[in-house]
């Protein structure tokens, strides 16, 4: 099968086809197209991961051939597209199926489906691929299909706008990755990332070039992975459909930009100063979104914030020199994240509501939501033995064998928030009292085809970090590993910060939440400029409203006034002066050849008249830029040039 | 000497002569379609002849006219814009009650004569020559309405200015023949590279840059465009944003890399200061138009705006990228306008809320007007894309990284104004209810348009492929 490997993306491509053209005759029964096609793209991924135990694949050939051109078709299979196939197809599959359930009776039922294969098509075309051709391809579908997938329900202008935001943010993360890409091969003549990476160890390329190049790179990273300062789309992208949220934010369009900064590991290790600062915004990234993750009231901006903190984990293992780590916790996190957001979904669908502050005590209500969403909680948290303890140990161990201790620290602090705002929200979703009742009284669990994936998402969850634990004798990080890998070596100092900071984190949010022994109103009062600070997300967005937005509009307004007012005064002065002369020139011919050449001071009033009537026009003013543009241009040549 | 190679515009000339003759003679009710019939006709022979002509065949009459590749593309490409153009104009010229509707297609088909010998120059007279047989019909063209003030407004400003500009063009060919005494780009490629780059050459070459860079609106002498785009009948339109245009960007590529190659690090310099400066204002005046067709006029001089960065970069790779970049830009731009002719023989004020609900009126258009601007903003599996792709790539070659950062960043900002449209098809409620009625040649150019954007974005490597071939050094 692994010689086959590219059928896996063509599937699901299948099936965007078959809905696409059938959505009317099928109805709602396009969802088991959809289902279908994953799953059997799941099965695909089964049997390649199992033959990727025994080695890599790759296949190349040449698509197109131009000159010194040489544009790639091909894929590979190796340790780390194969575990990305399975957590793709895996979570794909599980939206779907809660999809049936969740988009029941939705005005365009086909549309989502379709969209949500052609998205898993891209994600998966995206780590399949061997060479940045067709990784940027598809990852402008994706960039294209989340957009639609954000704004499905584009009649709530927060939809449209939401997914206008995202599309236009990480759009500027992929300018980088496109300038890097060509920079790449203009100075490899590949598109490869193995060839590119062989040339670079070689010492072929400048070292200055490269970290050009693999910060260029990084940046589309940033976008797709919504790292500070490009995170704004994630939290906003939360209007979508939430089995959407779960896919885009669990296992697709967000991985994608940690998968990118693995796949290119081999540029990014050959020069030190951008790993470095792939570690860096990773942490402030982790930090930062966790603390704004603390004062969120809706349940999905929770998870949202969450979402972006923990991809910044990933990049701070990836830039702390654990490629190991950075994979590992992306893995574990999709089946976490997924699970939360479903679980989450689940909740919002018994309620009709996103605010936490609306719920409350819904455990007895909804028992299945409840234990599966505990269980994500405690391996999002890091509390052993779910599988987010052992992830966000090895990058946290990482972070601790860097140069920088402060990143550690980042971490540490970052573990702590995590687990005190999962604990937060656990208890005022589903502990104390109803808080709307009549909400409550109308809550009931999702039906199976809901609830099951929840199950098979949960145990992934409690599990998947075991073949990174001693007990399986880091299995993950034998199979998982770039270059020949070196263990770092494990840390009990480490580990016993890890669960403390874990512990605490718990602690205060039962403290504060559960046995309110301290108040929340009077922590809120205390610490107001803090909190306002974080409930308004630290005015990142007004920021760039203020300076790019505001900016953008002034710009094309002086533009505007440059070409009104200007240029049309300049010919109005030009025409006013030619008024006066042919004023003046009138008197001279009236008072001093007086007379005699009527005619002719007759005729120059009648040409300065209409002079002054083309003179309003526009024309002129378009003739007198033609002519500065020649004189400008004269000069600027001769003091160039020559 | 043989004149076989150019037996493609003889064949042409003898249409256009022809037809003249039908105008004159034919007073028959359906006169507009008879001469549509005969002007497809006559475009459709002058391709066949092309097809059979041998395509390179080298310097011709004197040097008159350089047979090779890229006239070859060229030569293929005007006549194949004349036929779209001619299926827009017919239910248009109809509609909006035009005068003697049968001269139009003869005029049209002079511009196209006129850019096909702008492309296949080999000196500076038949450039000119081409270039004023183009400008010319151009006028006349702008100004076809004539009952329409804003018509006529058009063709007097295009023409005022078209005047100014060629004559700034001639001075500048007049000064290069006193340099050099040769009209021959040859003969003076030869000359310039002997002498170098004195003072007045440079002098020469200002003018000959400003007065091409007026032919393809690139801004600051862009001014007349959006008043000309708006006020010339839609079809027309649609012709002056590609036609003209892109025979104006042959002429480029003729005078300054057969010509004055010897100076190419600074006339690139100057294209890459014209592309900043073209691209960044068409693309932020564009967000504020109220109208499709200034929106488009503007939209279409930031375009100019990318291509020139194929001049910038001064490589044959930034002349691959460039005409590749043309051929999807010509085709998706009249696919774009042959939807925006569709909706103003309806509405007849072609503003941007004629738009609004257009996805329930005719799916089909809007549709096709999403994959059109998709292209237009370089999104892949569209034409657009790889010629965006080559730009870059042949920008980031000649290390100009700033201007393709430049240009990324402008494409983002076009995202803003293709969306205004898409938002009104989509997402607002239409004004005027009811399936909109669009005429069969129409949905044709449409159709074809699309196939040629899509195709062109899936299968590009034999049209890139024959590119090269044409354009390689040597």
């Amino acid at each position: 099968m692994i010689e086959q490997a590219w059928i896996i993306a063509i599937i699901p491509i299948v099936a965007w086809l078959i809905i696409f053209l059938f959505a009317k005759a099928l109805k709602e029964k396009v969802a088991y197209v959809g289902i279908l096609a994953m799953g059997i793209s799941l099965l695909l991924s089964v049997l390649t991961f199992s033959e990727a135990l025994g080695g890599t694949v790759e296949k190349s050939f040449p698509w197109a051939v131009v000159g010194d051109i040489k544009i790639p078709v091909g894929f590979q299979v190796d340790p780390l597209t194969a575990v990305m196939l399975l957590v793709i197809t895996i979570v794909s599959l599980m939206v779907q199926i809660y999809s049936v359930g969740y988009m029941h009776g939705d005005v365009r039922y086909a549309k989502y489906y379709a969209i949500v294969s052609l998205f898993s098509a891209a994600m998966l075309g995206l780590v399949l691929a061997n060479n940045f051709f067709w990784l940027v391809l598809s990852w402008e579908i994706m960039g294209l299909s989340s957009y639609l997938l954000i704004s499905h329900w584009y009649e709530k202008p927060e939809a449209a706008a939401a997914g206008m935001k995202a599309f236009i943010t990480t759009r500027i993360g992929d300018i980088g990755l496109l300038l890097g890409t060509i920079m790449l091969f203009v100075y490899t003549h590949s598109f490869e990332f193995n060839v590119i990476a062989e040339k670079i160890h070689a010492g072929e390329i400048n070292q200055g070039i490269v970290t050009v190049a693999a910060l260029l790179v990084f940046a589309g990273g940033v976008g797709k992975s919504a790292q500070f300062p490009l995170h704004v789309w994630l939290p906003d992208a939360m209007a979508g459909p939430t089995p959407g949220s779960a896919l885009i934010h669990a296992a697709t369009m967000v991985a994608a930009g940690v998968y990118l900064v693995a796949r290119a590991y081999g540029i990014f290790v050959a020069t030190p100063y951008a790993l470095f600062w792939v570690a860096l915004i990773g942490g402030f990234t982790a930090l930062f979104a966790a603390t704004i993750a603390t004062v969120m009231t809706d349940i999905k901006k929770v998870l949202a914030y969450s979402t972006v903190s923990q991809l910044g984990y990933m990049m701070l293992g990836l830039g702390a020199g654990s490629y190991t780590a950075g994979i590992f916790h992306l893995m574990t996190h999709a089946f976490f994240k997924s699970l939360l957001f479903l679980g989450s979904g689940s909740v919002i669908h018994a309620v009709h509501s996103q605010e936490m502050h609306e719920m409350g005590g819904l455990r007895k209500k909804l028992p299945i939501t409840y234990w599966t969403f505990l269980i994500g909680t405690a391996a999002l948290a890091g509390i052993p033995p779910f599988s987010g303890f052992w992830s966000k140990d090895e990058i946290l161990l990482a972070a601790y064998r860097s140069p920088y201790p402060v990143l550690f620290w980042m971490g540490v602090a970052t573990a702590g928030l995590t687990a005190y705002y999962m604990t937060r929200a656990v208890i005022l979703t589903f502990f104390g009292q109803p808080r709307d009742h009549h909400k409550y009284e109308h809550a009931h669990e999702s039906p199976p085809v809901m609830t099951v994936p929840l199950v098979i998402l949960a145990t992934l969850a409690a599990v998947s970090g075991l073949p990174g634990s001693p007990f399986l004798h880091n299995a993950f990080g034998e199979f998982v590993k770039f270059g020949h890998g070196h263990e770092a070596e494990p840390s009990s100092f480490v580990m016993i910060i890890a669960i403390s900071a874990a512990l605490l984190g718990v602690l205060a949010g039962v403290a504060i939440y559960g046995y309110k022994v301290i108040s929340r109103e009077k922590a809120i009062r205390s610490w107001r400029p803090l909190y306002l600070v974080l409930k308004n997300k630290y005015y990142v967005d007004e920021f760039y409203m203020a300076i790019f937005v505001r900016g953008t509009v002034l710009l094309a307004e002086i533009v505007g006034f440059f070409d009104r007012y200007i240029i049309d005064g300049l010919v109005n002065l030009v025409g006013w002066l030619g008024m006066q002369l042919s004023f003046l020139s009138g008197l001279f011919d009236k008072y001093v050849i007086d007379g005699m050449v009527n005619g002719v001071a007759a005729i120059t009033m009648a040409l300065g008249n209409s002079a002054r009537r083309l003179q309003t026009g526009f024309v002129q003013s378009y003739a007198i830029t033609l002519f500065a543009g020649v004189v400008i241009g004269l000069i600027l040549i001769q003091l160039i040039g020559g | 000497m043989s004149y076989l190679p150019i037996l493609p515009e003889i064949v042409l000339t003898a249409a256009i002569l022809f037809l003249t003759l039908v105008v004159v003679f034919y007073q028959g009710e359906n006169r507009n379609g008879v001469m549509m019939t005969g002007t497809i006709f006559g475009l459709s022979v002058t391709l066949l002849t092309l097809a059979f002509v041998p395509p390179f065949a080298g310097y011709l009459f004197s040097g008159m006219l350089t047979l090779d590749g890229m006239a070859f593309f060229f030569r293929w490409l005007f006549p194949a814009v004349g036929l779209f153009v001619a299926f827009m104009a017919r239910e248009f010229l109809e509609v909006k009650k035009a005068e003697n509707p049968g001269e139009f297609y003869v005029i049209l088909l002079l511009a196209i004569l006129g850019m096909m010998l702008m492309a296949s120059s080999g000196d500076l007279i038949t450039i000119y020559l081409g270039l004023e047989l183009t400008s010319i019909s151009s006028y006349i063209l702008a100004g076809y309405l004539r009952e329409d003030p804003k018509s006529g407004e058009a063709a007097i400003k295009y023409f005022l200015m078209g005047a100014l500009a060629s004559g700034v063009l001639l001075f500048g060919m007049s000064l290069f023949y006193g340099l050099t005494g040769a009209t021959n780009l040859v003969s003076i490629s030869g000359i310039l590279h002997q002498v170098g780059a004195p003072p007045l050459v440079l002098a020469a070459m200002v003018f000959l840059i400003i007065g091409l860079g007026f032919k393809v609106a690139a801004v600051p002498f862009h001014m007349w465009a959006p008043d000309a785009y708006e006020g010339a009948p839609t079809p027309v339109t649609a012709f002056f944003s590609v036609g003209p245009k892109a025979a104006a960007f042959a002429a480029i590529i003729r005078v300054f890399t057969d010509g004055l190659s010897s100076l190419v690090w600074e006339w690139s310099l100057a294209f890459a200061v014209l592309a900043l400066i073209t691209m960044t204002l068409g693309n932020l005046t564009a967000l504020w138009q109220k109208n499709v067709k200034r929106m488009l006029a503007y939209s279409s001089i930031a375009h100019a705006g990318y291509i020139m960065v194929g001049l910038a970069a001064g490589t044959w790779q930034g002349t691959v990228a460039m005409l590749l970049y043309l051929l999807a830009y010509v085709f998706t731009n009249l696919g774009i306008f042959a939807v925006v002719t569709a909706l103003g023989n309806r509405e007849g004020k072609d503003e941007l809320t004629d738009f609004t609900g257009l996805s329930q009126r005719s799916p089909y258009l809007a549709a096709a007007l999403v994959v059109f601007f998709l292209s237009l903003i370089g999104i892949p599996f569209t034409a657009g894309f790889f010629g965006k792709f080559l730009l870059f790539g042949a920008a980031v070659q000649s290390g100009l990284v700033w201007l393709a950062l430049v240009m990324a960043v402008n494409s983002a900002i076009s995202v803003g104004y293709y969306y205004t449209v898409v938002r009104n098809m989509y997402l607002v409620a239409p004004k005027n209810k009811g399936a909109l009625p669009v005429a069969g040649e129409l949905k044709l150019v449409v159709t074809v348009a699309l196939l040629v954007t899509l195709i062109l974005g899936l299968f590009f490597e034999p049209v890139l492929g024959r590119l090269v071939a044409f354009t390689l050094p040597g």
